[in-house]
């Protein structure tokens, strides 16, 4: 029994598979698949919704495979098509932008956490719904930036909007972030650095 | 609050990065496996040139099948009426033989060659289908190679054979042969997956294939002697078969 090898290194596969190597770009596109299938999930939330935006995201590094140019990594060239495509999904469906008045977002715990909570501690249901409560603008800005690791000017291109309104709402969605999920700490320096 | 609000517009607010946990968090999603399977079957099949799937998808497509086959009744197959047939006991005669693993090879010169030859094959089959197409005379009339519009039972079903060929298996007992065939090629040797598209999981053979039009991964099961076939598409069921009692 004899089974290829193929290396590690992403830019090896990708080479190879844009010769035409089918099994390198079998694993190049695992590689990339769960990161791809995050930020699908935490742009549009619904995990059905998600699958499918993955799956057409995957189907489009496939056909653009030829036609990248290497200016950014590998990874963030499909983070970027998976988030075009969340955000085009968005778009057709004509949700409009929910926005939460303060008075209603209150941290999911009621129980102080520790400083630095363990990820053990932090349940990816809390994470679910502070989420869900952050304004869509926000929620994007973090998901673009956080999750998908994008850098300003191409989430600005992306949600075209000036680079500082995309860094006000990294900021502040990062800021709701940690305050709906119930870090005093945080959120008290928060405060006390505004004040 | 107005996201849109100006004072949010500068950019200079102070910029600090999410706790590591919580971007751990962000970043981990349940994976759904049957999702994921589809998605890197499906990008794959899209790949321009890319005819042919490795071991390891065909093996993901099988696994599929397996999941979807477990919590699904058996569904008939489309546009027929082809129930109740029975599945011979080739599988398992092979599965007293004990049944084989995954084999995987590399390609050689001469199945590249034979491949070639294939394509010819069914080059030719495309050609005399549509020469000989019987629902469409004005296009038979046009072939140069053909003389006479087809008005005859015989020529007729010579059409359609030509025609079924192209379409790949029409009935499940030929897709359950295909598979049958698969197997014994595998066993002798003359078949190398995964040049050959076909791959040996859980002792049954897995291999690429067409049923009526419709590419699809044919899975046989040796223990159920039951044959299930997906479409490369999109992994949509196409047809799957268990034997009567």
């Amino acid at each position: 029994m004899v089974r290829r090898r193929l290396s590690d290194d992403p830019d090896v596969l990708l080479a190879a598979a844009r010769r035409g190597d089918h099994d390198a770009l079998e694993a190049l596109l695992r590689s990339v698949h769960d990161r791809m299938a995050a930020v699908a999930r935490r742009m549009l939330r619904d995990p059905g919704d998600a699958a499918d935006c993955t799956q057409e995201a995957l189907i489009r590094v496939v056909r653009g495979l030829a036609g990248f140019d290497g200016r950014s990594s590998f990874s963030t060239w499909c983070h970027r098509i998976v988030a075009t495509t969340a955000l085009d999904e968005l778009r057709r469906r004509g949700r409009r932008p929910v926005t939460v008045p303060e008075t209603d977002r209150e941290p999911l715990s009621t129980e102080p956490a520790p400083e630095q909570a363990s990820l053990d501690a932090l349940a990816l249901a809390d994470i679910d719904s502070a989420l869900a409560c952050l304004p869509e603008e926000f929620r994007q800005a973090v998901v673009l930036s956080d999750v998908a690791d994008l850098d300003y000017p191409t989430i600005a291109e992306m949600l075209e909007v000036p680079v500082g309104t995309v860094k006000s709402r990294v900021a502040r969605g990062r800021s709701q972030l940690r305050d709906l999920l119930g870090n005093p700490a945080v959120a008290s320096e928060r405060r006390m650095g505004e004040e | 609050m107005d996201v849109n609000d100006a004072r949010f517009d500068d950019g200079d607010e102070p910029m600090e990065a999410l706790p590591d946990d919580v971007l751990t968090a962000l970043r981990s999603v349940e994976i759904d496996q049957l999702a994921r399977e589809r998605a890197i079957t499906a990008a794959l099949a899209a790949a321009p040139g890319q005819r042919r799937f490795s071991s390891t998808s065909l093996l993901g497509a099988a696994a599929a099948a397996l999941l979807v086959v477990a919590g699904a009744a058996i569904v008939l197959p489309r546009g027929g009426d082809d129930s109740g047939v029975t599945i011979e006991s080739t599988f398992d005669a092979a599965l007293a033989d004990g049944g084989e693993l995954e084999t995987i090879g590399t390609e050689t010169a001469d199945d590249a060659a034979g491949d070639a030859a294939d394509d010819a094959a069914v080059i030719e089959q495309r050609v005399a289908s549509e020469e000989y197409s019987a629902d469409e005379p004005a296009a038979a009339e046009a072939a140069p190679a053909v003389d006479t519009v087809i008005d005859t039972d015989d020529e007729a079903e010579e059409a359609d054979a030509a025609s079924s060929l192209d379409d790949g298996a029409v009935t499940p007992e030929e897709l359950f042969d295909e598979a049958a065939e698969a197997l014994a090629a595998i066993q002798s040797g003359d078949l190398k997956p995964p040049v050959t598209d076909c791959v040996m999981m859980g002792g049954g053979p897995v291999r690429i294939s067409r049923f009526r039009g419709v590419e699809v991964v044919v899975f046989a099961d040796l223990a159920n002697g039951s044959v299930t076939a997906l479409a490369t598409s999109d992994c949509s069921f196409v047809v799957a078969y268990q034997p009567e009692p």
